[in-house]
């Protein structure tokens, strides 16, 4: 059976990819399918960075509308097409939150979830290869390293926002963050 | 020539321009270097998907209908028919018909976001004309698995069928279900549509030919999935 999902999982991906490429062509149809096949995981990132439906359907209509744009640019072999999605969907949520200068709305318990979100390596979906080796460096990462990288990539809080929240100087967070990065990919470029 | 320690420093920029964390004139000065530096510009992007796993972790959450209409209307694509119509006319169908009709309760187990906090769970049921039968399903989104209680044997050569039903209205199959229940895989794709608010359905169809892409009769049973 996991041999079967895993073909599952690579068609999926085949399918995905050759939508994006069908949309990058300028037919609408393309990204209709795009739209089914990702709609559902696009939304949920925007709706936990927004934090409200109303402006994450906005935010989601334009990640679509972008992706419409910028089709033609996505390259298989560098990215996964999941990943260049949720990065684009990503960013357009964080840029929202930016603008509407929303970042003291979010609750505490939010940010405290927010640290909680990744579940631990070994409870992960089989075969989930790019994930588990984030996962598994991350992990390796003081926690206020780990929890800092992921307040920041979830949430979009900025140097200063980071710093008031955990009530930290200013510098230190600097010095989690940079040392946290430069570890992390030390370890994902030997993973 | 670039020494060491500005390659350093203009790594961690783009990993800080990657993260969201620059604000003013750091910021700017960052994306004017994307714009004049594509090695930079691919270092920001590198980060951008390498961290893109972690948003794995959220769950996924049907949007409006509303959102694909705008999309379709800003890129200038035909409009389509509206299909919740499609769903409103097999379910208003299905409840008619009272063929065998039954009640199913769905209690769907979906994975805790946070593995200490409350364990979300769905249930529901609906209720058809006839003495309730009730089929209890529980999903498991984690290794994306279906368990399917018994139900009564067909007696006509068709077997059930179990379909999800997003807000776009269109049954997808799930696969058939055997009469004495156990466990069904759920493919990758289907899995975002096991939702909260999606509805599962029952029909009965030719085992033979399965899976199919549409249903061939009005469901014998449907419920909603609900979290509790």
């Amino acid at each position: 059976m996991q041999e079967a999902s895993f073909a599952s999982r690579s068609e999926n991906r085949a399918l995905l990819v050759s939508a994006i490429h069908l949309a990058a062509s300028g037919d609408a149809a393309g990204l209709r399918n795009v739209y089914d096949l990702t709609s559902a995981k696009l939304f949920g990132i925007c709706l936990r960075i927004c934090a409200d439906r109303e402006a994450a359907e906005d935010v989601l209509q334009d990640v679509y509308v972008k992706v419409w744009r910028r089709a033609a640019s996505f390259d298989a072999s560098r990215a996964s097409p999941v990943s260049w999605l949720a990065a684009i969907a990503r960013n357009a949520a964080v840029d929202w939150r930016r603008a509407e200068h929303r970042h003291d709305a979010i609750p505490d318990e939010a940010m405290a979830e927010i640290a909680d979100d990744a579940p631990l390596a070994d409870t992960l979906m089989e075969g989930d290869e790019e994930r588990l080796r984030l996962l598994v460096c991350l992990e390796g990462l003081p926690s206020e390293q780990s929890g800092a990288i992921r307040s920041a990539f979830l949430q979009g809080l900025t140097y200063q926002q980071l710093a008031d929240r955990s009530d930290t100087p200013l510098g230190t967070v600097k010095s989690w963050i940079r040392r946290g990065m430069l570890r992390l990919k030390d370890c994902l470029g030997h993973g | 020539m670039v020494d060491a320690a500005e390659e350093q420093d203009r790594g961690a920029l783009a990993a800080e321009l990657a993260l969201g964390l620059l604000e003013g004139a750091e910021r700017a000065q960052a994306l004017r270097l994307c714009l004049s530096d594509p090695v930079f510009a691919r270092e920001v992007e590198g980060w951008t998907t390498r961290l893109s796993p972690l948003l794995d972790a959220l769950p996924p959450v049907l949007p409006s209908s509303r959102v694909w209409h705008t999309v379709a209307a800003r890129i200038g694509a035909a409009p389509e028919a509206p299909s919740p119509n499609r769903l409103h006319a097999w379910r208003a169908g299905a409840l008619m018909s009272g063929a065998i009709a039954a009640a199913l309760a769905l209690f769907v187990v979906l994975r805790p976001v946070e593995p200490t906090a409350r364990m979300p769970m769905a249930v529901s049921q609906l209720k058809g004309t006839n003495e309730a039968q009730v089929l209890a399903i529980s999903y498991d989104p984690h290794n994306g698995i279906l368990q399917v209680g018994s139900q009564a044997e067909p007696g006509d050569g068709k077997h059930a069928e179990l379909w999800v039903i997003p807000q776009d209205g269109v049954p997808r199959s799930l696969g058939m279900m055997a009469h004495q229940g156990g466990a069904i895989p759920v493919d990758p794709a289907m899995r975002p549509l096991i939702a909260a608010g999606a509805t599962l359905a029952v029909t009965m169809e030719d085992p033979a030919t399965a899976p199919h892409a549409a249903p061939s009769s009005l469901p014998v049973m449907t419920g909603k999935i609900s979290m509790i």
